[in-house]
C-alpha cells in the first residue's frame, strides 16, 4: 500500500521534472523581435559554422566572455568563432589549459604560470586587446618633496619588459618565493640596487601601496627597496585592496605611490568608456588627464602589458603553426581539428 | 503442548543466567502465567518459546516437536504474540495491523478482510469505525485491543502475552481481562502469559509459574498457591491477605444463583407493588429494569417517602456503575467501594439485569473458604 | 481529488509560468547592450538545462546511493561501523561547498561531470546521515513485534523500518536539495555552467537584472523541487 504511494508519487515527481525539462528544452516559436540593434545582438555561443571542430572550446572567466573588450569583440575583430565557450574562474583558466581541458584559454599577459605550464601567448596582430602598461603613479606634493624619485623609478620601469615580469611572477605563483625576496634578488642583479645604501633621511616617509595580487605586490616591494637604498624612508602599505580601495586611499593622500595600469586608469579612474590599443597614446591621455584632475604624476610606463591574452600550449601552437590571434582564426575557421 | 526442558539462557557478558535450568510443561488450552519480580527471567523465558531469545541449553518441544529445529519464522507465524509495548505499526491502519499475519502467509484478500472483521468484532472495534484508523487515533485501551485481534487473527493454537493489559488504566484493565477471560473460553488458545502483578496472575491463569533469579520457584494452579505457597518468597508474593485474593478467584455467577434472593421490578410496576417487595424481604432497596430487562435504576425506602410519581420508574435513581457476571467477586468489590455502596448489579453479557451482589455476600465467601 | 491537482500540478506550474515571465521579461527589456548580450533565450535556457542537470543527476545519484548505504549501515551487523560514519559525514557536512568543488577540480579536473560528482558527493552527506538515523530511531518494541510476527529482516525492512524511517529520509533529501541548489551556483567556477554563470557574469559586470534573473531562476527551481517533495511527503505520511 505504502509502496504503492510512493511509487505513484516518484512518477509524479519524474512526470514534472520531465515536464520542467520539456519547457526547458522547447524552441522558442514566439521570440518577440528583439528591439536592440544587431551588434549588441550577437549571442556569445551562437550555432557555430558546420566546419568548426567540435574540440574548439574557449575557456574563460566570466568577464572576458562578455565585455565588448573582451571575447564578443574580438571574434567580431578577427571573423572567427569557437565551437563552444565555457566560462571558469579566472585562475583556473590556465591550469584548466595545462591539464588538455581546452585547447585555448584567455589569461593576463604576465602571469607566472604562462611560462611555467609551457603555454604562450598569441600575438594580438590586429592590437585588439586595450593596454595595461604599468607606471608609478606619485602625488604631486610627495614628487616635489622627493623630485630624485622618478629619477629612482624611470630605469626600472624601463627594464620591466614582459618576460622579466612573468619570471617574477613565477618566482613568486610556482617556487613560492615571498616578494620581497624575489623584488630584492632581481634589483641586485639588474644593478639598482648593491651593497652600499645611501644615509637614510629624516624627512617625511613615502607610504606605498599596492593592490593585491602578486604583480602588484612585487612592484609594490620594487618600489620599497629602490626607495629606500636611495635614502627615502618609506611605509609599506602594499595589498591593501583592489583596484578602488588603493586609488581612492591615493586621491584621499593615505598613499603616495602605488602601480596603476594605463588602461584600468582610463576606464575605471577617468571614465573613458573606449579602450585604446595603443601603448604611448593611452599613457600620454592618462598621464595628462590625471595630473590636471588628480594631482597625481604618472612617471615612466613598463615594456610590458598586462592585459588580456589568449593563450594555447606552446607544442600545439608550434605543431599547429600558430602565432598570432589570426593564425588562430584561420585554422579554426578552415576546419582544421583541435589539438 | 508447550514443553521446556532444563533450559537454560546466558547472556553474551554476563556472569549470571538469566533463566537457569528450567522445566515447565503448559497443557493445551491452558492460560499459564510467568509471574515474578523484574529481572527474573519471566519476560526471556517467554522469548525463547518464539526463538526472539535462543536458549543456551536445553530443549523446547512445541507439540512434542523440537522447536529448536524448525524455521523461525514460520514457528512464530504460528505463535500470536503480544508484547508489552502493544508494538503497533504506527503507519499502518488497523485493518493492515491486524492482517499483519495473514498478508505474511498471503491468504487471499477476501479470506483475511473476513477474519479481520471477525477479529475486531470479537475484541469489541467496530469496523467499521476503526477499520482505516491509525494506532495514534486510538486510546490505550483500544490499542491494547488491537494487539490481542492481531495476535489472533490467523487462529495460532499458542499465544504469547507479554504483559498485553500493562498500560492501560486499572478499570480498563479489568475490563479488557473480563473479555479476554470470555474469548479465551471460546477459543480454548494454549497461552503463556507474562506480568509481574500477581492480582492479574491468579485472575487469568489456569496454573501460575512463579520465577525468582531465573528459577522456577513454584508452577501451582492460583488456588494451590494461595493455599500451600512452596517457600517464603512465594508466600510474600501472593501477600497476606490471601483471603481477599481468593475473590479473583471466583466469578460472580458462581455465587450468584445462591444470593439472588429478590427479583427486579419492572419500570411499569405501581408504587403500592413495589413497597410490598421491599417489605417482604430482608433488604432495604429493589432494581428497576425497563422491558428489555435491561437496568433502569434503583429504589431505596427512603425514596417511597418521595410522592412523584405513580409507578417505580418514576422513583428509581440512576445507577452509575454495574459489573458484568464473568467478573471476579474482586472487580465486584472494587466497584463497591469506587462507587461508596454497599452492593452492586450485575449484568450478563447482553446488558440484561442478572442478579446483585451485596458486601454481605462477599464477606459470606470470604467466611466460607477460612 | 480536485485539491490533489491543484496542489500537486497547479502550483508548480504557476511557479513554472512565474520562472517563464521572469525571463519573457527580462529578454525582452534588457537594460543595456551588456545585458541584452547576456540575457538570450538561449542563453537562459542553456543555464536552465545545465542547472536541472546538474541538479537532477547528482541528486538521483545521492538518493540512490546515499539511502542504500544508509541502509547497509543501519544492519545490527554493521551498526558501529554506522555509527563511525555517521560522524565522518558531520565532518564532512561542515566542509564549505566551494571547498568541496575545489578540491575536485584539483583532483579531477573541471568542467561539468566534476561538478555533477562533487554535487552528488555533497549531497549524499545528509541523505546518508538520515536514513541511518531514520531507520535505527525505529522503536525497539516495533520491530521486536514485527520479528515476533514471524517476519523475516527484509520484510521487516520493506514493510516497518523504511515506512517509518520515510519522513527522516525525506528531510535529508530536502535538505540535499537547499544545498545543492547553492552549491550547484558554484559549478560555473570550475567550467560547470548552470544558473551561476548568468550570476557570475553579472557581478563581474554588475548587471543587477542579470544576477537577479540567475539567482531568482536558481531559487525557483529550488522552490519547485522542494515543494513537490513535500508534498509526497504529506501524501505518503498520513499516519501522524
Amino acid at each position: 500500500m505504502i509502496m504503492k504511494r510512493m511509487l505513484v508519487m516518484f512518477l509524479m515527481v519524474m512526470l514534472v521534472a520531465g515536464s520542467l525539462f520539456a519547457i526547458g528544452c522547447e524552441p522558442d516559436e514566439e521570440v518577440v523581435e528583439d528591439p536592440l540593434d544587431p551588434v549588441d545582438e550577437e549571442p556569445v555561443d551562437e550555432e557555430p559554422p558546420a566546419e568548426v571542430d567540435p574540440g574548439w572550446v574557449f575557456a574563460t572567466d566570466h568577464e572576458y566572455s562578455i565585455r565588448d573588450d573582451g571575447y564578443p569583440g574580438l571574434q567580431e575583430l578577427y571573423g572567427f568563432e569557437f565551437a563552444d565557450v565555457v566560462t571558469m574562474d579566472l585562475g583556473i583558466t590556465y591550469g584548466a589549459l595545462r591539464d588538455g581541458d581546452v585547447p585555448v584559454a584567455m589569461g593576463f599577459a604576465t602571469d607566472g604560470r604562462i611560462a611555467a605550464y609551457e603555454l604562450v601567448n598569441l600575438v594580438d596582430d590586429k592590437q585588439f586587446h586595450p593596454v595595461y602598461n604599468c607606471s608609478p603613479v606619485v602625488r604631486e606634493e610627495t614628487l616635489e618633496m622627493y623630485p630624485e624619485i622618478a629619477d629612482i623609478l624611470n630605469p626600472i620601469a624601463a627594464a620591466l619588459d614582459a618576460d622579466t615580469m612573468s619570471s617574477l611572477n613565477m618566482q613568486v605563483d610556482i617556487e613560492e618565493y615571498l616578494p620581497v625576496e624575489v623584488a630584492e634578488e632581481w634589483l641586485m642583479a639588474e644593478g639598482f640596487i648593491g651593497d652600499d645604501p645611501a644615509d637614510m633621511g629624516d624627512g617625511e616617509p613615502v607610504v606605498v601601496g599596492s593592490k593585491e595580487f602578486t604583480e602588484q605586490l612585487t612592484l609594490g616591494q620594487i618600489a620599497i627597496l629602490a626607495l629606500e637604498y636611495n635614502g627615502i624612508p618609506t611605509v609599506d602599505e602594499t595589498g591593501l585592496g583592489g583596484t578602488v580601495v588603493v586609488r581612492e586611499a591615493q586621491e584621499r593622500g593615505d598613499v603616495d605611490l602605488y602601480w596603476e595600469y594605463t588602461g584600468t586608469a582610463l576606464i575605471t579612474h577617468l571614465g573613458y568608456d573606449e579602450a585604446i590599443t595603443d601603448p604611448e597614446e593611452c599613457y600620454a591621455l592618462v598621464a595628462e588627464e590625471d595630473l590636471e584632475r588628480y594631482g597625481l604624476v604618472w612617471l615612466d610606463y613598463t615594456p610590458f602589458d598586462n592585459t588580456y591574452t589568449i593563450m594555447m600550449r606552446q607544442a600545439d601552437a608550434d605543431e599547429l603553426g600558430i602565432t598570432t590571434i589570426s593564425d588562430l582564426a584561420e585554422a579554426i575557421m578552415s576546419g582544421v581539428p583541435a589539438p | 503442548m508447550i514443553k521446556l526442558d532444563n533450559v537454560t539462557k546466558k547472556f553474551p557478558g554476563m556472569k549470571i543466567p538469566a533463566v537457569k535450568d528450567l522445566n515447565l510443561e503448559v497443557k493445551e488450552g491452558d492460560v499459564c502465567v510467568l509471574v515474578g519480580p523484574s529481572g527474573c527471567g519471566k519476560t526471556t523465558t517467554m522469548k525463547m518459546i518464539n526463538r526472539i531469545h535462543e536458549p543456551t541449553e536445553g530443549k523446547i518441544y512445541i507439540k512434542g516437536e523440537d522447536a529448536l529445529k524448525m524455521n523461525p519464522i514460520n514457528l512464530r507465524l504460528d505463535i500470536g504474540y503480544v508484547i508489552q509495548e502493544i508494538g503497533l505499526f504506527p503507519h499502518m491502519t488497523i485493518e493492515e495491523n491486524v492482517a499483519t499475519v495473514p498478508n505474511e502467509k498471503k491468504w487471499p484478500k477476501d479470506k483475511t478482510d473476513k477474519k479481520v472483521d471477525e477479529m475486531m468484532t470479537l475484541v469489541g472495534l467496530d469496523p467499521k469505525i476503526y477499520r482505516k484508523r491509525y494506532p495514534s487515533a486510538l486510546s490505550g485501551g483500544q490499542r491494547q485491543r488491537v494487539g490481542v485481534a492481531r495476535a489472533m487473527v490467523s487462529d495460532p493454537p499458542i499465544m504469547l502475552m507479554d504483559e498485553p493489559f500493562g498500560a492501560v488504566d486499572p478499570i480498563t484493565r479489568a475490563r479488557l481481562q473480563n473479555e479476554f477471560l470470555r474469548i479465551q473460553e471460546r477459543i480454548e488458545k494454549t497461552i503463556v502469559f507474562v506480568t509481574h502483578d500477581i492480582d492479574e496472575a491468579i485472575k487469568m491463569g489456569d496454573t501460575i509459574a512463579v520465577m525468582r533469579e531465573g528459577k522456577l520457584i513454584q508452577h501451582a494452579t492460583p488456588g494451590d498457591l494461595l493455599s500451600a505457597p512452596a517457600d517464603d518468597f512465594v508466600a510474600d508474593l501472593v501477600g497476606r491477605n490471601r483471603s481477599i485474593k481468593r475473590l479473583h478467584l471466583i466469578r460472580i455467577r458462581e455465587i450468584l444463583d445462591d444470593v439472588n434472593r429478590i427479583k427486579p421490578a419492572p419500570e411499569d410496576m405501581p408504587l403500592d407493588d413495589v413497597k410490598k417487595r421491599i417489605e417482604d424481604s430482608d433488604i432495604r432497596s429493589v432494581i428497576v429494569v425497563d422491558r428489555d430487562n435491561k437496568l433502569k435504576g434503583i429504589i431505596g425506602v427512603n425514596d417511597l417517602k418521595r410522592k412523584t410519581g405513580e409507578v417505580a420508574g418514576d422513583y428509581c435513581q440512576k445507577i452509575s456503575d454495574s459489573v458484568t457476571d464473568d467478573a471476579t467477586l474482586n472487580d465486584a468489590l472494587s466497584v463497591m467501594l469506587e462507587m461508596g455502596e454497599g452492593y452492586v448489579a450485575v449484568v450478563n453479557e447482553d446488558d440484561q439485569y442478572a442478579g446483585t451482589i451485596t458486601l454481605g455476600d462477599l464477606l459470606n465467601v470470604v467466611k466460607e473458604d477460612n | 481529488m480536485l485539491q490533489n491537482l491543484y496542489k500537486l500540478v497547479l502550483v508548480p506550474l504557476f511557479l513554472v509560468i512565474v520562472g517563464v515571465v521572469i525571463v519573457i521579461y527580462t529578454v525582452n527589456n534588457p537594460t543595456d547592450g551588456l545585458v541584452a548580450r547576456m540575457l538570450t533565450y538561449d542563453n537562459v535556457i542553456r543555464a536552465l538545462r545545465e542547472h536541472l542537470m546538474l541538479m537532477l543527476v547528482s541528486m538521483i545519484g545521492a538518493i540512490t546511493v546515499g539511502v542504500l548505504v544508509g541502509i547497509m549501515l543501519s544492519r545490527p551487523s554493521l551498526y558501529y561501523l554506522g555509527r563511525g560514519v555517521e560522524n565522518v559525514v558531520n565532518v564532512g557536512q561542515t566542509i564549505p561547498s566551494l571547498a568541496i568543488l575545489a578540491l575536485f577540480f584539483t583532483w579531477l579536473g573541471l568542467g561539468f561531470r566534476v561538478a555533477v560528482f562533487a554535487l552528488f558527493l555533497y549531497s549524499i552527506l545528509p541523505i546518508l546521515r538520515n536514513t541511518f538515523a531514520g531507520i535505527t530511531s525505529v522503536d525497539d518494541s516495533i520491530i521486536e513485534s514485527a520479528k515476533g510476527m514471524g517476519l523475516n529482516q527484509f520484510r521487516i525492512l520493506t514493510r516497518i523500518e523504511l515506512p517509518l524511517a520515510f519522513p527522516i529520509i525525506i528531510a535529508g533529501i530536502r535538505t540535499a536539495i537547499v544545498i545543492n541548489v547553492g552549491a550547484a551556483t558554484l559549478a560555473t567556477f570550475i567550467g560547470g555552467g548552470g544558473f551561476g554563470d548568468l550570476i557570475v557574469t553579472g557581478l563581474s559586470v554588475r548587471r543587477d537584472m542579470v544576477i537577479v534573473t540567475g539567482a531568482g531562476l536558481a531559487a525557483l527551481t529550488a522552490i519547485i523541487l522542494d515543494y513537490v517533495i513535500g508534498q509526497i511527503e504529506i501524501r505518503v505520511v498520513k499516519w501522524t
